[in-house]
């Protein structure tokens, strides 16, 4: 049974309130700049394709890595993902964001190569685990901290590839949604809009992807708490 | 009251208004203020991973991607409007002449022509005088035989 807090627990401050600045949340001055960058590049202006091409490309390869795991890889699809952008900019609405639209375009070739490569077969499993009712008792959220702590990380390169062999262990579809939103820093709506799904299916996949990594990383800690015991 | 993990997942990623989360703080239990720093915790985890690692690659793509977009426009190859020309004109020259080559043989092979029915006619030459028949199709579609005699002086034959 849950406990109701005391007024002194009533201001809980939420980490990720401090997490990564949302690309959306530059305001309309940055929206307004960016579509008449598009607007150039609609016009053949290589110099306003090149600016997005900056301005992206790094968001771009994070997103790409944090799927492929490759750095190889990321590089070549991040470069083909401009290049599919530049081609259909044409076709582009403007309805959503421009950084949607390109992320729309990444994680579709990032999925497409992985099935390519004959790795996809774990999405049909992670999609009927995603339709099941978040919050079963079976399925709940870990209030267990990490034994690490998670400030170490940068310093530590194991740790890092620990963290990104978990992740790769989970669906395409899954580590696209939580890469969009914890690397991303994307919202619902617009991971949404970049996974061409409801926004309910977003949030599906990224409480399972979210409960898959708890469970990946607290076998990780008990082996690490075993081999320092060792 | 315990506070559904759906809606703990939408108060850590800002998804509710903020009189809802404001609302929903209030309710929240010792477990679910720890499963939020446990949401924390993973999302340090994951974002400082993927960002740290993926930042320790170099990055330049424009360089590569400036050389595949001007690819198009550098290789576009020139209309071959000269050999176009030159090679209608060998067509041209080649149907005409047989075209003509056609109809000069018909011209001489053609059938040799011969009286139609509607109208044929013949001449008869005899001794002191001359005629000419003629066939010709009348009104009920028969045809109709006319010899046009045409006298000639004893005379005038004797000086033949």
């Amino acid at each position: 049974m849950a406990q109701t807090s005391d007024s002194s627990a009533k201001v809980i401050p939420l980490p990720h309130q401090a997490g990564p600045a949302k690309v959306g949340d530059a305001g309309d001055e940055h929206r307004r700049a960016e579509a008449e960058l598009v607007e150039r590049c609609r016009q053949g202006d290589q110099r306003a394709f090149r600016t997005l091409v900056e301005r992206y490309q790094r968001k771009v390869f994070s997103l790409a890595f944090g799927l492929l795991k490759d750095p190889d890889e990321a590089r070549d699809i991040s470069q083909e993902a401009f290049l599919k952008a530049h081609r259909h900019i044409g076709s582009f609405q403007g309805t959503a964001s421009f950084y949607t639209w390109l992320y729309r375009i990444t994680v579709n070739l990032c999925i497409d190569r992985k099935r390519k490569v004959g790795r996809g077969s774990e999405v049909e499993l992670d999609e009927r685990l995603s339709h099941r009712q978040v919050g079963s008792p079976a399925d709940v959220l870990s209030a267990q901290k990490l034994s690490f702590n998670p400030q170490r990380v940068a310093q530590s390169s194991e740790l890092r590839h620990r963290i990104l062999e978990a992740l790769a262990q989970l669906s395409e579809q899954h580590r696209a949604v939580l890469v969009l939103r914890e690397v991303e820093g994307l919202s619902y709506k617009e991971i949404a809009d970049s996974m061409d799904c409801p926004e309910g299916t977003v949030m599906s996949r990224l409480f399972h992807a979210r409960r898959q990594m708890q469970q990946l990383l607290s076998d990780f800690a008990e082996d690490a708490e075993q081999e320092g015991a060792e | 009251m315990a506070v559904a993990d759906d809606k703990l997942s939408k108060l850590f990623d800002n998804e509710l208004t903020s009189d809802e989360a404001e609302a929903l703080r209030q309710e929240l239990s010792v477990e679910e203020q720890a499963k939020l720093a446990a949401l924390s915790d993973l999302h340090l985890a994951v974002h400082d991973a993927v960002e740290t690692e993926a930042a320790s690659h170099e990055l330049d793509l424009w360089s590569q991607l400036e050389a595949k977009l001007a690819l198009p426009s550098t290789v576009v190859p020139e209309a071959p409007v000269i050999p176009l020309r030159r090679k209608l004109l060998l067509r041209t020259t080649a149907v005409v002449s047989a075209l003509a080559l056609a109809a000069s043989l018909l011209f001489v092979l053609r059938p040799a022509t011969s009286p139609g029915s509607s109208c044929d006619v013949e001449e008869l030459e005899v001794i002191g005088s001359g005629a000419t028949v003629l066939q010709v199709a009348d009104d009920r579609g028969n045809d109709t035989t006319l010899i046009w005699f045409d006298h000639q002086e004893e005379d005038e034959w004797e000086s033949l």
